[in-house]
């Protein structure tokens, strides 16, 4: 027994031999990527926190695809679509160098979206940034991106109140801000003769900025606002408040939240047979989703979008090309803006081109005025205390319609950009 | 005071929800009271339901509706596997083995439908308008789903009462030990009733997918709702899962109705607090043995 144990055992000569052996054997093969990375250079590394789980998952994979779209563009040809006027001699960000991206999932969740940020800048020292999906998690890592001081655009934040007197240095908006959402709804409700709106809306930092720029642009038009209220984020039944709107005879319903809030709204006015004049929601109606899980049930409703694969900014077009190619399915504005967000960075970068000079970067987003393949872009100015709050992109108010017997989204406001009538009011529940 | 049409609107509306939760809950509440396992992964058994109807209807033109029975015998085949393979290994083992098992079966389950299924959120369209039912405009799929609520409970406690099985799943959840002694073969009777509560969660899968929308997240919600409702009633008690249920509902629908939707939330767990202080044990629950 004793000397099977003796066998079994190593001695203490033994052992460090052996661990120098294997310590030596890991040093030379760790060498081999070094002699690779000889002949390439040394990837630029770009972090994201992205929603790819929970609530916003399916919002969150779309500007993960944007991003990564952007990523392959720079990688293959050295810029993105529609910039091909800015420096660029090979493939790569700047000096050929390729950008290598990191993401990782803060489950639609603002806090573990903190830990996330702080993880990609002190542990994995990423070089830049680029914003994470909703206004809750942007507006929670706000105050850490700051602190770092990297310039990181942010594309998928409506809300104005993360910039609104907060000075903030380091993170420009991309997205048309929150108070515009559902442009022109009030003013054509209020030239079609209704008077009274019910505004309901997901209780999360943008459904309530959405919510309060519809109520203030109601009060301006002097229609009766007859339900303002809020429903927690995490509801799976709107009966109860559709119901209340219902009730009140609103002749408008608007507000909602993000897809699912959609998609609930109008089954639970479906089913209460609740049939206003107009119904306007934001985020859903603009996504394929919403009319694969409802049918002809989405006729008649409106809702807004920020981009749409018809607008005609510089790369739009072809932008929609190669989305459909690598994925196979029709871009929305999601992907959209993350790719626009990434040209912003993209602009700075190769202006300055410079890595290590990140106060010129960021002075180049908050002073340039450029369209993306997603909207116009300029922020408010460094020493104003609105600094990075966006105010050049704009946002288009869908409709779902029946065309050649498919169902179409067109464009019936700003009336610069209309695609289809307007058809009011809303004919009912089939 | 007179009950106003809007507060009895609610309250209607309130237990016809509370009745498709009830489905969910009396399945959680039989597993526990068999076998003292509280199954985290139950709200991962109506997603899965609720995903079975809408590839049935989507890709296969099924009706909904008979979906209903295709996720009930799906269901209750894919508890029975995990029943046998899994948790049956952690029975009479710490609760903590059992909740963390549970715990690991929902992940890798949601985890795997979200990698197959997409994230993408589906709803299936049908039954989607209403009618006027008790002076009520309810939804036709809130009657559909109470419907098939008081057909399978009333199944299920004329099973329990009146069936061989039915008396010796109720005897091992009375004593386990006793059962055991007298030739109750209680290992078979845990699988039964595991593979039943699947079963439950599966047809309320069903239901859900015509009244709100799915995703693979989606079970979490429910399994929070059900387990609140089975500490109401009392746990492992199915009267009191049922009961509870019709509270649970008929408080989130009056509150969300008469004060804010954002409390409809609050007042059902405010119910279930002050129904704790009053009776420890729940509504119906007896006293832990």
């Amino acid at each position: 027994m004793i000397i099977k144990k003796k066998q079994r055992g190593i001695n203490r000569r033994e052992f460090l031999k052996k661990t120098a052996t294997g310590a030596a054997g890991i040093a030379v093969i760790g060498m081999a990527p070094g002699f690779a990375w000889a002949g390439k250079k040394e990837p630029i590394r770009i972090g994201a926190s992205l929603s790819l789980t929970g609530k916003y998952a399916r919002t969150g994979e779309e500007q993960r695809r944007g991003y990564e779209l952007w990523v392959e563009h720079i990688n293959s040809v050295g810029y993105s679509l529609g910039k091909g006027d800015l420096p660029h001699k090979e493939p790569g960000l700047i000096d050929g160098r390729p950008v290598e991206l990191i993401v990782l999932d803060d489950r639609s969740d603002p806090t573990t979206g903190v830990r996330l940020i702080n993880e990609l800048i002190y542990n994995k020292k990423v070089d830049l940034l680029l914003g994470p999906y909703s206004s809750s998690v942007s507006n929670a890592v706000a105050p850490v991106i700051e602190e770092a001081k990297i310039p990181t655009p942010i594309p998928m934040a409506s809300s104005p109140k993360i910039w609104k007197g907060k000075r903030r240095k380091w993170m420009p908006q991309i997205q048309p801000p929150a108070s515009l959402r559902l442009p022109g709804i009030v003013k054509m409700a209020k030239e079609k003769g209704n008077k009274t709106i019910a505004i309901i809306y997901s209780d999360a930092a943008f459904p309530r900025a959405a919510a309060e720029g519809v109520k203030a642009r109601a009060k301006k038009y002097g229609l009766d606002i007859v339900l303002y209220e809020a429903y927690p984020k995490t509801l799976t039944d709107w009966i109860p408040i559709v119901s209340k709107a219902k009730d009140r005879k609103a002749e408008v319903l608007a507000g909602g939240g993000y897809l699912p809030d959609s998609i609930g709204i109008v089954k639970a006015a479906k089913s209460i047979n609740y049939a206003p004049k107009i119904i306007s929601l934001v985020v859903g109606v603009a996504l394929p989703d919403f009319k694969d899980s409802l049918g002809n049930d989405v006729l008649d409703i409106t809702g807004d979008a920020d981009w749409e694969p018809g607008v005609e900014y510089p790369g739009a077009k072809e932008y929609t090309e190669a989305y459909t190619k690598k994925y196979g399915a029709v871009p929305e504005y999601h992907s959209a803006g993350a790719y626009g967000g990434a040209q912003i960075l993209e602009v700075a970068v190769k202006r300055v081109g410079n890595l290590k000079n990140r106060k010129a970067i960021r002075d180049v987003m908050y002073t340039v005025d450029t369209l993306t393949i997603f909207n116009a872009y300029k922020v408010m100015p460094l020493d104003s205390p609105d600094s990075g709050l966006q105010t050049a992109a704009k946002r288009l108010l869908l409709q779902w319609h029946k065309v050649g017997g498919k169902l179409k989204k067109v464009v019936i406001y700003p009336p610069d950009a209309v695609t289809g009538k307007f058809i009011y009011p809303f004919r009912g529940w089939k | 005071m007179e009950l106003s049409p809007v507060i009895y609107n609610a309250l209607i509306v309130g237990i016809f929800i509370g009745s498709i939760y009830g489905l969910i809950a009396v399945g959680l509440s039989l597993v526990y009271g068999v076998m003292r396992v509280v199954n985290i992964a139950h709200g991962e058994f109506v997603m899965l339901g609720a995903f079975l109807t809408f590839f049935a209807w989507r890709l296969l033109g099924i009706n909904p509706i008979i979906s209903i029975v295709i996720a009930l015998v799906v269901l209750f085949f894919i508890g029975l596997i995990i029943h046998r393979f899994l948790v049956e290994r952690v029975i009479g083992k710490p609760m903590l083995s059992s909740l963390m098992l549970t715990f690991g079966i929902s992940i890798f389950i949601w985890n795997t439908a979200q990698a197959i299924f997409t994230t993408n959120i589906k709803a299936v369209s049908y039954l989607g308008g209403s009618v006027t039912f008790l002076g009520v405009n309810i939804a036709k799929s809130y009657i559909l789903g109470f419907g098939i609520a008081v057909l399978l409970v009333a199944a299920l406690f004329a099973f329990l009462k009146f069936s061989r099985w039915g008396k010796a799943i109720r005897a091992t959840s009375q004593n386990d030990e006793v059962a055991l002694v007298c030739g109750i073969d209680t290992k078979k009777v845990r699988t039964l009733s595991f593979a039943l509560g699947a079963a439950f969660a599966g047809s309320a899968g069903a239901v859900v997918s015509m009244t709100w929308f799915i995703f693979p997240q989606m079970g979490f919600n429910y399994l929070a709702k059900a387990f609140a409702i089975i500490v109401l009633g009392g746990l492992g008690s199915i009267p009191g899962a049922l009961i509870g249920s019709l509270i649970y509902g008929a408080a989130e629908s009056l509150t969300g109705q008469i004060l804010e939707a954002r409390m409809s939330q609050v007042v059902p767990f405010v119910i279930l607090a002050t129904i704790l202080v009053i009776k420890p044990s729940g509504l119906f629950g007896a006293r832990e043995r």
